[in-house]
């Protein structure tokens, strides 16, 4: 049925619900879907109307049909939603116009921006979708966080054979709410399987047009319009369009492949009509739209594989101790710092592994796929080859990513590829298989034909795909390397898929590694390498790249690449100006009163400096106690007695902070102990979503020298006791900054308590009171983040 | 009512500074420079908007401690919001966001730049009040009361918070603003006011 009235030229849908309830008698602030049983007569009529008036689809009042809405009534989602089709079949009886389950957000907002999990989501999804079985068509409507519209659309999906519709809602700049480009919304619904995309509400016919157009750039889909009557007038919050307006507006998107036409707030039956004439006399060019360019994407971020990108590598275990045991400690804010700096350095997406024994690595990827996400645009590549992770991350990533990597052998292209085809990932294939890595260019193609030709069969199509060719260390294979970079060319030119390298092994074995590296990448990008798996702080390699698009013609009028060159002077300017101090010339004693200066004062490079000159010749226990405690000792009177503020503190925490880092290297490197001066659990309540305060209190504790296991927010009881056995914490720091929230801090408490667990519970926040405190059972108050350290020093020292 | 355009310059300072916890006078010009680029950034991540409907008043009810508005069978209890509204003959029911970058912003500099990202929050904080200011000063434009009560939030006094979800619906704050509730009720985004305001004649 649907497929067949794909086959016409334009589908008229139905227009908007609400007012014509309103008008009916819904009064403001009821909900509207409890017409379809206390009123079923007056939505038929309702809907009739349309019918009459010309749509093909009508959508059944079930828009805010959640199981959130309908907590504190007496009717289920379900009783509901059968009652809304019910009706809506009524109308339809002795036409052929379809009937639609209408599906709107949820009002609620997905974490990481809201508390929402995306789990239970798609249950309340799942539940609406499962009552709507006796519709024709499913739409998804009114969104504005893809997130919650990959949601929703996978819940379809997965428990439905209907064809489904989905429309964002747009605010004038072109993006939704939450940041979502048009572009991104392209790809993660065209990749995700959806039948048609477009828009409705929020804005007017003419608003919409550069963007519908924008829209058709990004996919081949059939593409949706449903605008509201134009904008409401400010001061009488009537909308401005007439039907006549509308309808004429309307039949001038005739040529940018909009197949499914209709109105949103404001419009009537009379809209519908108009439309319906208006479409009689109006001829449609449906065009060709192909050449869909191709990219990766987070919600609020496309980056176009149309000039070569960088990947950067650093968010990974393998060789690197201090990031091992930041995974251990379930460190989450070390991993974001990795990312935040090789975003700041000029890396276009960023490559995730997070794959370590001992660890929970399908938690752990989610975690830090969704606080990254939370924080930064930069699109993701997933780097894992376990099914469960990879299955688990492609479904909760926000937008489009990359997976690394599948290769030729049967079993990886078996375990992985339906995943990759499900989610419209990209995936990686390494040309090689079980005979380990080629010698030769021709079993790579080979190996890449195998790659490609299988994903096909699973409806991955070359767009999709970017082979590595594998690099080879020059010192080992040195005939070899210029066989990768053959292997490129051909490849690209023969199948047109992309490719992509981990440039840096290169090197391996070799002296002056920074140079083979940069001249083997500056000849892979020649040889037409789009993606490159390099450090992105590494400036030598940034500078290859800069340099290369320069030549290249690709960064026109080298703007880029002059800016960059500007801001690193800057940056090496500054850094030479900040070192005038020569401490070479001093004396021990002074070093040390330096250090103490420089903490007070918040200086971070000083105290750098100066820290790694002390370590040489005094031992770690010794600064330590004798110099930064002193200083942040002196900073905390301070602060204490008004004469510095709570930025000042953090800046001389932070500065005793880099201290406290080197010292942790030196001692990492020489293989002892970590100065622990003892461990801390901390945590936001449940139900409280507040974490600022919760960070200074971290930052601080961490600062002088206690390890700080870092639980986030909104954290259950359950999680805070696991992890204080875990951790074997000898305090644990609650933060609750709402009167509502403050019952979690009790029951959680509680739950240390009734464990049994050998530590002591701190607690704070706005609206805690030291009475109070005591009163849930805490056995220190803490009115500041200063207080929080005072009270570490009394449970630890 | 809805409006999106805001034009606000500058961030009150002062205020600023109070909500990050510091005395703006007592600041040094380090702490100053770093604020003056923190108000900056906000200004440029932040998309003000509010909305606001008035009703008139029914009745206020001091005994069973209930307030009820005319077209909407939504009511507010509490003896809080009695006192409030006593002698108002209209309410404001508003709400205003600076939007979901502004959170986002702050939450990015947490992890790197704690201390900038405290001057982010007091900023925003006071950002969304005056962007409340601006808003009340439409709502007198148009609708001349004698005087305007202060804004008394869901969850002052004895008025439950529980109220905040379908308020927010009452005033199509989540079309509007893309304003939504936590479980406990909490704003999202973060930087966001939710209030009632009464005006007296």
């Amino acid at each position: 049925m649907f497929n067949e009235l794909l086959k016409k030229d334009y589908i008229i849908l139905d227009g908007g619900m609400g007012t014509m309830l309103q008008r009916a008698g819904l009064k403001l602030g009821e909900i509207p879907e409890l017409f379809n049983i206390t009123e079923s007569e007056v939505v038929t009529s309702i809907h009739k109307m349309y019918v009459d008036a010309g749509s093909n689809i009508i959508y059944a009042n079930t828009f805010g049909a959640n199981r959130f809405k309908f907590e504190k009534t007496q009717y289920s989602v379900s009783d509901i939603v059968k009652a809304a089709i019910s009706n809506a079949r009524v109308a339809v009886k002795g036409t052929d116009c379809l009937v639609a389950l209408d599906i709107g957000p949820i009002g609620r907002m997905l974490k990481p921006v809201g508390d929402l999990d995306f789990d239970v989501a798609y249950d309340v999804f799942k539940e609406i979708v499962l009552a709507g079985k006796e519709a024709d068509v499913v739409v998804i409507e009114t969104m504005t966080n893809l997130a919650e519209m990959k949601a929703a659309l996978l819940a379809v999906k997965e428990n439905s054979d209907l064809p489904v519709i989905c429309t964002m809602s747009l605010e004038k700049n072109g993006r939704t709410f939450t940041g979502c480009t048009i572009p991104s919304m392209a790809y993660t619904l065209t990749g995700l399987g959806a039948d048609a995309i477009g828009f409705n509400c929020s804005l007017g016919p003419v608003e919409l047009i550069p963007f519908i157009e924008e829209l058709g750039k990004y996919t081949n889909l059939p593409l949706v319009l449903k605008p509201n009557a134009g904008l409401p007038d400010p001061e009488t919050n009537e909308y401005n369009i007439s039907a006549e307006e509308f309808a004429d507006v309307m039949s001038k998107i005739n040529n940018y492949g909009v197949k499914f036409f209709g109105g949103c707030c404001g419009t009537t039956p009379e809209f519908i009509c108009a439309l319906k004439k208006k479409f009689a006399d109006t001829d449609f060019v449906h065009p060709d739209r192909k050449n869909i360019p191709v990219a990766v994407c987070s919600q609020t971020k496309v980056v176009f594989a149309d000039e070569p990108r960088i990947i950067g590598e650093r968010i990974n275990p393998t060789g690197k101790k201090l990031f091992k045991e930041a995974l251990l400690n379930h460190n989450i804010d070390y991993i974001l710092k990795q990312a935040l700096e090789q975003t700041d350095a000029g890396a276009d997406i960023l490559d995730v592994n997070v794959g370590l024994p001992g660890i929970d690595e399908k938690e752990m990827m989610i975690t830090v796929m969704e606080e990254i996400q939370g924080i930064l645009d930069i699109p993701l590549q997933i780097d894992s080859t376990n099914p469960e992770v990879v299955e688990n991350a492609l479904r909760r990533y926000d937008g489009i990513p990359i997976l690394n990597s599948v290769n030729g052998e049967d079993d990886s292209l078996k375990a992985l590829l339906p995943i990759v085809s499900k989610y419209g990932a990209m995936v990686v294939g390494l040309t090689l298989d079980e005979d380990g890595v080629p010698k030769t260019v021709e079993k790579r193609v080979e190996i890449a034909d195998k790659i490609i030709k299988t994903a096909e069969a699973y409806g991955i199509s070359r767009d999709k795909i970017i082979i590595d060719c594998l690099t080879l260390t020059a010192s080992a294979e040195q005939e070899n390397v210029l066989k990768t970079l053959e292997a490129i060319k051909i490849i690209k030119e023969k199948y047109g898929v992309k490719t992509v390298l981990g440039v840096s092994n290169i090197s391996f074995g070799l002296p002056n590694r920074e140079l083979i590296n940069r001249t083997f990448f500056t000849m892979a990008l020649l040889s037409g390498l789009d993606f490159a798996i390099i450090n992105p702080n590494n400036l030598a390699m940034m500078e290859s790249v800069k340099a290369y698009k320069v030549l290249a013609d690709i960064d026109k009028n080298s703007i880029d690449y002059i800016e960059f060159s500007e801001n690193n002077k800057i940056e090496t300017d500054k850094r030479t100006a900040n070192t005038n101090i020569d401490f070479s010339e001093y004396s021990n004693e002074s070093r040390r009163e330096a250090l103490v200066d420089s903490i007070c004062k918040g200086l971070k490079e000083q105290s750098q400096t100066l820290i790694k000159l002390l370590l040489k010749d005094n031992e770690p226990m010794d600064i330590i106690n004798n110099v930064l405690i002193p200083a942040l000792d002196k900073t905390g009177t301070l602060f204490e007695t008004g004469k510095i503020f709570l930025p000042q503190l953090i800046l001389s925490a932070n500065a005793a902070g880099i201290c406290f880092d080197e010292i942790k290297v030196l001692m990492t490197s020489e293989n002892s102990e970590d100065v622990n001066k003892g461990t801390v659990v901390i945590c936001t309540v449940k139900g409280d979503i507040h974490d600022i305060g919760k960070n200074i209190v971290k930052v601080l504790l961490e600062n002088y020298g206690y390890k700080v296991i870092d639980l986030g927010k909104d954290v259950p009881a359950e999680k805070v006791v696991e992890a204080a056995k875990k951790y074997n914490a000898g305090a644990v720091a609650l933060s609750a900054l709402m009167t509502t929230t403050l019952c979690s801090m009790e029951e959680t408490i509680k739950l240390v308590k009734e464990n049994k667990l050998d530590c002591k519970i701190m607690v704070g926040g706005a609206v805690l009171t030291e009475d109070y405190a005591m009163k849930i059972g805490a056995d220190y108050y803490a009115k500041d983040a200063k207080r929080a350290v005072d009270v570490a020093k009394l449970i630890f020292d | 009512m809805y409006i999106d355009s805001f034009d606000i310059k500058k961030i009150d300072m002062k205020l600023g500074a109070a909500f990050s916890k510091c005395n703006y006078d007592n600041m040094s010009d380090e702490l100053k420079a770093l604020m003056e680029n923190a108000c900056n950034d906000v200004i440029k991540t932040a998309s003000p908007k509010a909305v606001f409907e008035v009703f008139d008043i029914d009745s206020i009810c001091e005994e069973n401690e209930k307030v009820s508005f005319a077209d909407t069978e939504f009511i507010l209890t509490g003896k809080s919001i009695c006192k409030h509204l006593k002698g108002s003959k209209k309410a404001v029911f508003m709400a205003a966001t600076l939007g979901t970058d502004v959170d986002r912003l702050i939450k990015k500099e947490t992890v790197s730049k704690l201390e900038y990202a405290v001057f982010l929050d007091g900023l925003a904080g006071a950002l969304v009040e005056m962007v409340c200011d601006e808003t009340e000063k439409i709502i007198s434009d148009t609708y001349n009361p004698g005087s305007m009560t202060y804004r008394f939030g869901l969850g002052y006094g004895d008025l439950s918070i529980e109220y905040e979800e379908e308020f927010l619906r009452l005033i199509k704050a989540g079309s509007y603003l893309g304003l939504c509730v936590t479980e406990s009720n909490l704003l999202i985004p973060c930087k966001s006011v939710a209030c009632i305001i009464g005006l007296r004649y």
